[in-house]
């Protein structure tokens, strides 16, 4: 009996010890992951709310998609208003942004339309040559397209057979963008890493969470392989962090997420700049956020200084205090029970011929 | 404050009541098997201890004819009961059981445990006793052995019962049968769950364009159709990652050459996703091995070993990285194996190394040269299996303290084998050691093994006949 008290007496000292010390920050950085970490994000967030913890979400928000696809309805408008001068004018700018978006969030369609309806434009303009290589780039990205003679006047629907004629000769070559696994890859439009294509200028954009949108033209004139670098989004910048975490008097903890599985990468790094500690979780799957939120709690641990403390946070005002709450308590009840028989449990094996 | 405070209230409150019993059932080989532990016996050492812990918590010895009581085990998780035999100052017997929970409140449970012999086979009656050849076995979530796949032995038909045994319980029984297949690879994934990809349809002859979803402790079995026959192969490697995936590397199809693809599985509640990545093999392989170096999420996987497109075995291992779902560069990597070979088996060691044994070369020869594999060293040759150890449908377990049993097989074309070794890294030197142990009670070859969470090996199928599964049980060093 004597031994439960004490137990039980140990039990109500230990409940009597301060909660955990004041809070460093957690700042969550997860550039290019999708929705489907946000459960692994908010169990971390509700860890470290509960132990105190400042917790930023540094996540960048998503790059704008390119502006290509309006400039483009703004071409085509202008020249089905017959004004073809702001039509050439408005596709001249599109075109000039697919060297650097590689057609990113144009379908094949609309990135064909960008060069048909500009050597259109032209001819009207009365600027055949340049009309010419514009109908012939069209015809490369999208080889069977016809013109509808009812909507395209006769001269344009000849002038695009006969592009499309000169095309046609043209030889194929495989081309393939090697891109960082989990990327998004799209070869004149359309989503595809490696396609037989003719021989000319095309297009390529690369999409990958975590890093910037790559694109690029590039001319075929053999077999070729693009390889696409984009580069990756810059996580949270550590010392801007540690300041925060300086002013807070305790240290920062940084969650980086990568890789397309997606994976977090969490680092405690103390006030002088060095790393106390890392642990690597996955974010997705069955069990993922409560695994997360352990993983941080682990990272946690006595990351924070103490707070300033009153007198009513002290730990010996607290035992004593719960102390004399479990004498009154545990004192008559003692009496009550006498000496009776342990709460323990007794192991009896069974089937032992002994 | 007020629940801890609440908690010590309540264990006071219990201290009037009557103890509760722990009665663990204790299994032990039936005589004559020399695995018998009560022959000569004097003294039996009953301890309680935390799962993994060298300390007893509460500890006692018991002479013969003494009442076997152990008096103050205290509520805890994860709680283990050691017992062992002594003649004289030597250990001649020993049993544990797998970790158990006390709870104040819940009635104790009746844990299994083996008590026998060290380092003696013995028939294990009540384990699953259907023989197959060529199957495979796993540990489910819950620490039960799973035993599937194959072919029966007499007249080769697919076996298609997965069967179950708990050695918590010392239960067997008999899961949803499968769709019958051959020559399937089966892997456990992160959530528990088996999956059961490739091998042939017999009622077609041609891929199996499914998939099969196990769910052990449901007893659920679902089929999803691959109409991609995106894992409709045979010999293809697996390999679980440590965040729950698992990747399929290689193999062939039924009418064709090997591939290089790697798909990655992943289930995610309901939903099962076979995603191709864009990694592939740069040497094509079919029966190769697939071994995770670590257990570090983004732990790579080693490739060794397999045939190629011309039927030859290949030399180079290949390295892959699942983070970046990309192998290594060849340029970098350029492991090679000194001895060539497929049908062989590779098993991860304690420091991270991976021991290669058996196997056949290009013209099916014997291989008996071991070799481990080090990241920084590459392969290098450690020996080689005696000539009386099978070096094909061999079964290789680790051992709970990191040491190697390898059990039966055969020589190719050659009967059978009874024979078994256990391999384990020289703690000096970092060489492989290999010693013989115990003989099977049978010679077995295509059999299935797998360590059990009480630290022993249980052994089933691979004979001509209906036999009785077998149990190990390993060295006592590091059992705890």
């Amino acid at each position: 009996m004597r031994r439960c008290l004490a137990l039980a007496a140990v039990a109500v000292s230990v409940s009597a010890a301060p909660v955990r010390a004041a809070p460093a920050v957690a700042v969550f950085h997860a550039a290019g992951a999708g929705a489907d970490v946000a459960a692994a994000r908010d169990a971390m967030a509700a860890e470290a709310r509960a132990a105190h913890v400042a917790w930023i979400d540094a996540t960048p928000a998503p790059p704008a998609p390119p502006a290509t696809g309006q400039l483009l309805r703004r071409g085509l408008d202008a020249y089905d208003a017959l004004r073809f001068e702001p039509a050439a004018t408005a596709l001249d700018g599109v075109i000039a942004e697919l060297a650097t978006t590689g057609g990113d969030g144009l379908s094949p369609a609309e990135l064909s339309d960008a060069f048909l309806y500009r050597g259109l434009a032209r001819i009207q303009l009365g600027d055949a040559a340049r009309a010419w290589d514009d109908l012939v780039g069209a015809a490369i990205l999208d080889p069977v397209r016809v013109l509808d003679p009812v909507r395209f006047p006769p001269r344009a629907v000849e002038a695009f057979e006969r592009a499309r004629q000169a095309v046609a000769e043209l030889p194929r070559d495989p081309v393939t963008v090697a891109a960082p696994a989990g990327c998004r890859v799209t070869l004149d439009g359309a989503e595809r890493s490696s396609a037989e294509l003719l021989r000319g200028p095309h297009f390529a954009s690369v999409r990958c969470p975590g890093r910037s949108p790559w694109g690029a033209r590039f001319v075929v004139a053999g077999p070729e392989t693009i390889t696409a670098a984009p580069a990756p989004v810059a996580g949270p910048d550590e010392r801007e962090v540690l300041v925060q975490a300086r002013a807070l008097g305790g240290d920062a903890v940084l969650v980086t997420v990568t890789g397309a599985a997606p994976v977090a990468l969490l680092r405690r790094i103390g006030l002088d700049g060095r790393e106390r500690g890392r642990a690597t979780v996955a974010l997705t799957g069955t069990g993922a956020p409560q695994l997360a939120a352990r993983t941080l709690a682990g990272l946690l641990v006595d990351a924070a200084p103490p707070a300033p403390r009153r007198w009513w946070q002290s730990r010996w005002v607290w035992a004593a205090g719960g102390a004399a709450v479990a004498a009154a308590v545990l004192v008559p009840i003692a009496v009550a029970a006498g000496d009776g028989a342990t709460p323990q449990v007794t192991l009896r094996p069974d089937g032992l011929p002994w | 404050m007020v629940r801890r405070a609440a908690l010590a209230l309540c264990a006071v409150a219990a201290c009037g009541d009557a103890a509760p019993v722990l009665a663990p059932v204790i299994e032990a080989p039936a005589p004559p098997s020399e695995a018998d532990p009560f022959p000569n016996l004097e003294e039996l050492g009953m301890a309680v201890a935390l799962a993994g812990d060298d300390r007893d918590l509460v500890a006692a010895r018991f002479e013969r004819g003494e009442t076997v009581e152990l008096p103050g085990i205290p509520y805890a998780d994860d709680l283990v009961v050691h017992l062992e035999g002594l003649t004289g100052a030597a250990q001649t017997a020993y049993g544990r059981t797998c970790s158990f929970d006390l709870r104040p409140g819940v009635p104790p449970p009746s844990p299994h445990l083996y008590f026998a012999r060290p380092v003696k086979w013995a028939d294990a009656p009540r384990a699953p006793a259907r023989v197959r050849i060529g199957g495979w076995a796993l540990v489910a979530a819950d620490g039960s052995g799973l035993f599937g796949g194959g072919e029966t032995a007499a007249d080769p038909m697919p076996v298609a019962e997965i069967d179950r045994f708990d050695p918590r319980t010392g239960e067997a029984s008999e899961l949803v049968p499968l769709e019958p297949r051959t020559g399937a690879a089966a892997a456990r994934l992160g959530d528990g769950r088996i999956v059961i990809i490739g091998g042939v349809d017999p009622g077609t002859g041609g891929a199996a364009a499914f998939v099969e979803l196990v769910d052990p402790l449901a007893g659920i079995v679902d089929r999803i159709d691959d109409a991609g026959l995106r894992v409709a192969r045979v010999g293809l490697a697996t390999a679980a990652l440590a965040d729950g995936r698992v990747v399929a590397i290689g193999g062939e199809p039924p009418a064709g050459g090997p591939t290089g693809s790697v798909v990655a599985i992943r289930a995610d509640g309901g939903s099962l996703e076979l995603r191709p990545v864009r990694a592939a093999l740069a040497f094509p392989r079919a029966d190769a091995t697939a071994t995770r170096l670590s257990d570090d999420i983004g732990a790579p996987v080693l490739v060794v070993g397999g045939r190629g497109a011309d039927g030859k075995p290949i030399a180079e291992a290949e390295l892959y990285k699942p983070l970046r779902e990309a192998f290594a560069d060849p340029l970098t990597f350029t492991a090679k194996l000194s001895a060539p070979r497929s049908r062989h088996a590779a098993v991860r060691m304690p420091d991270g190394s991976v021991l290669v044994v058996g196997g056949v070369d290009g013209d099916g020869v014997a291989v008996r040269t071991m070799e481990l594999f080090s990241p920084d060293g590459g392969f290098a040759p450690v020996g080689a299996l005696p000539d009386d150890a099978g070096v094909v449908d061999m079964s290789v377990t680790t051992l709970p303290d990191g040491r190697v049993l390898l059990a039966g097989g055969r020589a190719p074309g050659g009967p059978p084998l009874d024979t078994a070794f256990i391999a384990r890294l020289d703690p000096l030197d970092g060489s492989v050691d290999l010693v013989g142990t115990d003989r099977l009670t049978r010679p077995r070859a295509g059999h299935q093994a797998l360590t059990l969470c009480d630290g022993t090996v249980l052994l089933a199928g691979g004979t001509a006949d209906e036999a009785p599964a077998e149990r190990y049980n390993p060295p006592p060093n590091g059992r705890r």
